[in-house]
This record gives structure tokens, sequence and C-alpha cells, in this order.
């Protein structure tokens, strides 16, 4: 195993209170996949993603337990000087917005120059020509002369280029892509997850791949995990959860999909109410007050997440 | 159904719509050039009928969407709404006209005022156009609210105190207050989760039968566009590309830029594996665009031809519309 979350809680303090956005969530990534995090807004699927790197700012954010283990240690233990050895260099993460995850006061070349002169001990010579080297690998056009340009002048799509090639530029073994292309276009998209897959290969990197999009966890990940309200609720391959998914909630989630070339004029399959806020958990199942097969025993115990067969786990009263 | 579909008149007709921005540079707002944000485009929209109109972002969608209710007013070409130009309306005529055609925005929250009361968000309309007061107009209210599925003690919370699928449901009900015959809906659900997404189709899917709305859907994703859609147009840089049948489009797309959107949409089908076409490059800018085919610089098809002519709107089959030479 790669890298593997434990048991993790991550719990905001704010004005309204205790938020528990990440409440005993584990998962592993394995060497060489691409693994899907997939959930709705809020679900705590960034903050655990997050907190790999150790970019959850504390306060408000605090970790109460758990472990994220990563070669052999644990990175949350880690002091600010160990974790920023790791940051760039073997865990690299790139986020949703390109616009404002580039700073607009340097130039593209310096951008990218940082992180090799500060991981790799390259000179500024050196390193801007790996800049140039790494802009051509994910192909932006005359990178001679773009790795002298400031950000504004990139599209969308270009600045995700770029921040392709500043997460990359280290060879790290753990890429950490949250919602990379939801901020672009549809024929964007496609260009930047084809890029992003094809990088994986040839450097042989890892990827946690965070999406709200079912579509893009089937066409890139090999295995995904399942996460509502801080929790995971179904984990396994793709392949066997989109044939054959088993919580109810992985199952509202793919039939309320409207789907290329088919249901059409067809009502859509409905979940029923919203998710909970976090002062409304008390005790059950978290999906309970939306499940159409709810029980007795959802209302007053939370069911565990059990191995239904080889690495297909499932968190539901229904299986058991 | 289908003939007297043919000889009846479309509740919307737009011919050649054009909406040109100035675009102005530096301190002394010199004018750099002009963004034909929409660029000659025509449309018809049948009573009770949704069309679709789709495109990526900066293609001239959402303003084509806000000139039909001269929420811009549109630079040159005419918008025929019951057979009547709006263009030439005064703006108290205008306003008139516009309890029948109503907007549905994105983003729930910045479109909600924040400081009144979500009950008078949606009984403003009311006000507005004098057709409602006293108990009646509370009536009128409660019985949106709860067709809309609101709770009508929500009626005295404000905006920030709903939820996002909540707070679009306002956003509807607002709308189909005034019983309006057109709605047009700029992305009217990409802001929701996926769990509420299909709550909100639906529910606008089940008001669309009840009242016999007729929809104009902007969006940028393609799946939701051919669920709720009769007819789709496709857009690119201020002109439509193709027109016609949801069903004939997504299945035979004509355009070379249709066809590639739709190879693009991920599939949540993990057996099913496409040969995807990736276009290379990004959009061109709408301040410069390109000669000939706005579409030449990325399409896979291109030939000599379209560097140079602009083609036309031609019809290929009953009702569908493609411009692209190699039809």
């Amino acid at each position: 195993m790669l890298l593997s979350l434990k048991d993790l809680k991550i719990y905001f303090y704010t004005s309204d209170g205790e938020v528990r956005a990440v409440d005993g969530l584990s998962y592993e990534l394995k060497s060489g996949e691409t693994l899907g995090l997939v959930g709705e807004s809020g679900c705590g699927k960034t903050v655990s993603a997050l907190s790999i790197l150790q970019l959850i700012q504390q306060p408000p954010g605090r970790i109460i337990g758990g472990k994220i283990i990563f070669d052999g240690d644990d990175l949350l233990r880690y002091t600010p000087a160990q974790i920023r050895k790791v940051r760039g260099k073997k865990i690299s993460m790139i986020f949703q917005e390109p616009m404002t995850s580039l700073n607009p006061l340097f130039t593209i070349g310096n951008q990218i120059s940082e992180m090799l002169r500060l991981h790799e001990g390259l000179s500024r010579k050196d390193a801007l020509d790996r800049s140039i080297e790494m802009l051509r690998l994910v192909h932006i056009p005359s990178p001679e002369k773009r790795v002298h340009e400031y950000p504004h002048l990139l599209s969308g799509g270009m600045r995700q280029r770029v921040m392709i090639a500043i997460a990359l530029s280290c060879n790290p073994k753990v890429l950490i892509a949250d919602e990379p292309t939801t901020a672009l276009d549809v024929t964007i998209q496609a260009q930047i997850l084809d890029l992003m897959l094809r990088l994986k290969d040839e450097m042989r990197t890892s990827i946690i791949l965070i999406t709200h999009d079912l579509g893009i966890i089937a066409e890139t990940a090999q295995r995904v995990v399942v996460i509502y309200s801080g929790r995971v609720m179904e984990k396994g391959d793709v392949e066997r959860i989109f044939r054959n998914p088993s919580h109810p909630y992985t199952i509202g989630l793919l039939n309320s999909l409207p789907r290329l070339h088919r249901n059409k004029k067809k009502r859509l399959h409905e979940i029923p109410g919203i998710r909970p806020t976090y002062s409304d958990i008390s005790t059950g199942c978290r999906f309970y007050p939306r499940c159409p097969h709810v029980m007795n025993i959802c209302k007053e115990h939370e069911p565990d997440l059990i191995e239904l067969e080889d690495g297909q786990w499932m968190r539901c009263w229904l299986t058991s | 159904m289908n003939s007297a579909r043919l000889v009846e008149k479309p509740l919307l007709r737009v011919k050649g719509l054009k909406k040109i921005f100035p675009v102005k540079e530096g301190i002394l707002s010199k004018r750099k050039g002009y963004v034909y944000a929409v660029d000659g485009v025509s449309f018809d929209i049948k009573r009770g009928e949704t069309l679709g109109l789709v495109g990526e972002s900066g293609c001239g969608k959402t303003t084509t969407g806000k000139t039909i209710l001269r929420l811009i007013e549109p630079t040159d070409g005419s918008i025929e709404f019951e057979g009547v130009d709006i263009c030439t309306l005064r703006s108290d005529d205008m306003r008139r006209l516009r309890s029948k055609m109503q907007i549905i925005f994105q983003d729930p929250y910045s479109s909600l005022n924040p400081r009144m009361t979500v009950g008078s968000i949606v009984s403003e309309p009311l006000d507005i156009h004098k057709v409602a007061k006293g108990s009646d107009k509370e009536e009128r209210v409660v019985s949106i609210f709860k067709r809309v599925g609101l709770k009508t003690e929500d009626m005295r919370r404000y905006p920030y105190q709903l939820s996002g699928g909540e707070r679009q449901r306002v956003g509807i009900a607002r709308a189909i207050i005034l019983s309006p015959d057109l709605i047009v809906g700029d992305e009217p659900v990409s802001a929701l989760d996926a769990s509420i997404q299909a709550q909100v189709i639906n529910l606008l899917e089940d008001l669309q039968e009840e009242f016999h709305l007729s929809y104009l859907i902007i969006s940028h994703d393609l799946s939701l566009i051919e669920h709720m859609s009769d007819r789709v147009a496709v857009m690119y840089l201020g002109k439509l590309v193709e027109i016609g049948d949801s069903n004939k489009l997504y299945a035979f797309p004509q355009h070379p830029y249709t066809e590639a959107l739709l190879s693009a949409v991920p599939l949540p089908d993990p057996t099913t594996r496409r040969e995807k076409i990736i276009l290379k490059g990004d959009p061109p800018s709408p301040i410069n665009p390109p000669s000939g085919c706005y579409f030449h610089t990325r399409c896979p098809y291109k030939f000599d031809d379209c560097k140079i002519i602009e083609p036309t709107l031609k019809e290929v089959n009953s009702g569908h519309f493609v411009a692209c030479h190699l039809r």
C-alpha cells in the first residue's frame, strides 16, 4: 500500500458549533492506480485529501484522530520542516481553480523553477531548462516563450496544464487532483484528463482523483471510494461498483444522473431530502433519513464498513 | 399531433439575433474592438416545447438567453413573442409582457435578494404586476410554495437559511407565480449536487406538463440537455452550428463540433470504451475570430474552403440544420 488513511477524524470548530467534516474515514491508495473519491459537496472528500499534506488550517480545523501512513511513517506526526520535504516532492496536489492556484505576480517559469530549485537543488539556469521541458511535456505551445509569461495570459485549460507541470516536476509518487477539470469546458476537460492519465503511466505516479462526476471516475479510476457525510459508504473496484452498486446511496447517485443516449424523457430517480447538516447527526446510519430501504435498526445503530468480497466494502445493514 | 404542430405558430421566433459588445482598454477607455457575443442566431420555440441551447463557456449562450428577455438589448435582429416583435415595445409594454417570459438563473444564491424573506421574493412579481393582493396574494404564494416542494414555514426565512436546492426552488417559484408561457433556464441545476439536480430537473418537467410551459434550457451539460430537450441548438463562438430534433442530433450529430462535444462527455459506465475525439487547442477568442468557418482551427476534418468560406445553416434532414461544408 502506497498511502493509507486510517480512521481519520477531522472536526472544525465554528460559530455554529462542531462540524464533523471527516469522521472515521479510511481509504488506501495502491501503487500505480487511480483512486477516485466521489461524493457530494461537503462530504469530506477534499478535507481528507488536504490533510494528507497537512493543509488543513488549524484552527478552525482540528485533527481529532487517525493516521496517514506513507513510506512507513505517519504524515500527521511530521513537523512542518518534514512535511515541506514531502509536499511537491513525493506528494503533489492540483486544485480545481487554475485561476487562483497560480501566483499572478510570478512568471510561469519562476513557479515551476521554485519547486525544482527547492527540492532538486537545481541552479537557476538548469531549473529554467527543466521548466521548459515540463511545459513541452504538458503540450504548451512554444514553451520557450510561454515560460517567461505571467498566468493571466493563459487560458483556463493552459493554466491547468501549468499546474500539472508544476505538480509533476519533481516526479512525485502521488498526485492528488481535486476536481482538476470542474472549472473547464468539456472539450478542454477531455484534453486534461487524457494528459493526466498519459503522464501518470509515463512517470509511474499514482493518483487520488477527487470529483463529483461519476463519468470521470468511470473513465479514469480503477478503484472508487463513495463518501457520504464524512464516512465511507462503499468502496472497491470501479467496474464492479458501477455494474453492481450495493449501497442504496451509490445506487441512488448512479440512477439520478441524466445519461447520454439513455433514459430520454424518462423521469430521473430522485434521492429524496437533503444531506444532513452536521448537527443533525446523532445515531444510526448517516444515510437513513434519505434511504428508500430504511429499517428500524438503521435509525439506532450505525452499520460497520464490512468486506463483502475481495476488496469490495460496504456500510449497510442490508448486507448483514 | 405532428401535423398540428407544423401549422401551429411558434411561441417565440428569434431571427438574426446579434449582440455586439465593444471592448475597451486602458484608462481612456479606448475602443479596442468588438465582441460578437451573439452573431446572427435564429430559432423558434413552440408552445410546450423545450429547446436546449448547448455550448462551451463564452460561446454566447447566456447572452442569447438574456437578450431574448431584453435583459440585454440586442444590437440587431428580431424577437417575436406570440407574433409581436418585442424589440419595438416601449418599456411599460415590455414590462407587461415580462409576466409571460421569466428566467431562472444558475446561482440560486446571488440571484435572490439576501435582505428579503423568500416569501416576499416569491410574492414580489404579484405586486409589480398588480395581479393579486391581500389574502388572494397570500393564497397564491402558499400554493406555489407547496407546488415547488417548499414548506410554507420557509416563507419567513431568508435565502441564507435555505440549502442550494431549496433556493433554486424559490427561484422557480418566483418564475412561475405569474403563470408565464416561456421560461429561460440558464444552467438551472449546475450549482447543485447530483442528488439534488435530479429533484429540480423532475420538478421543472412536472411544471412544464402542468402549466404547458415552453423552456429554453441553457447548459454546458450535454446529458442534461439531451434529457430535457425536444430540440437542441449547438452554439460555437456566437453562432449556431447545428440545430435539430434532440433524438436525431444526439444519435447522428452532423457537425464535427457536436460530434467532438458528445464524444468528450465522460460516461458513468466503465464497460463502454469509446474512441474519443480530443479537440486540439482552445476555442479562439471571440474578439478576433478566425476566417471562414469559426471552427476550422480545431476541426479534425477541415479542408481549404473552410479557412475562406463561412458555411451557413443548411437543412440536411427535415428540421435538422447544420453549418458545415462537409454536409
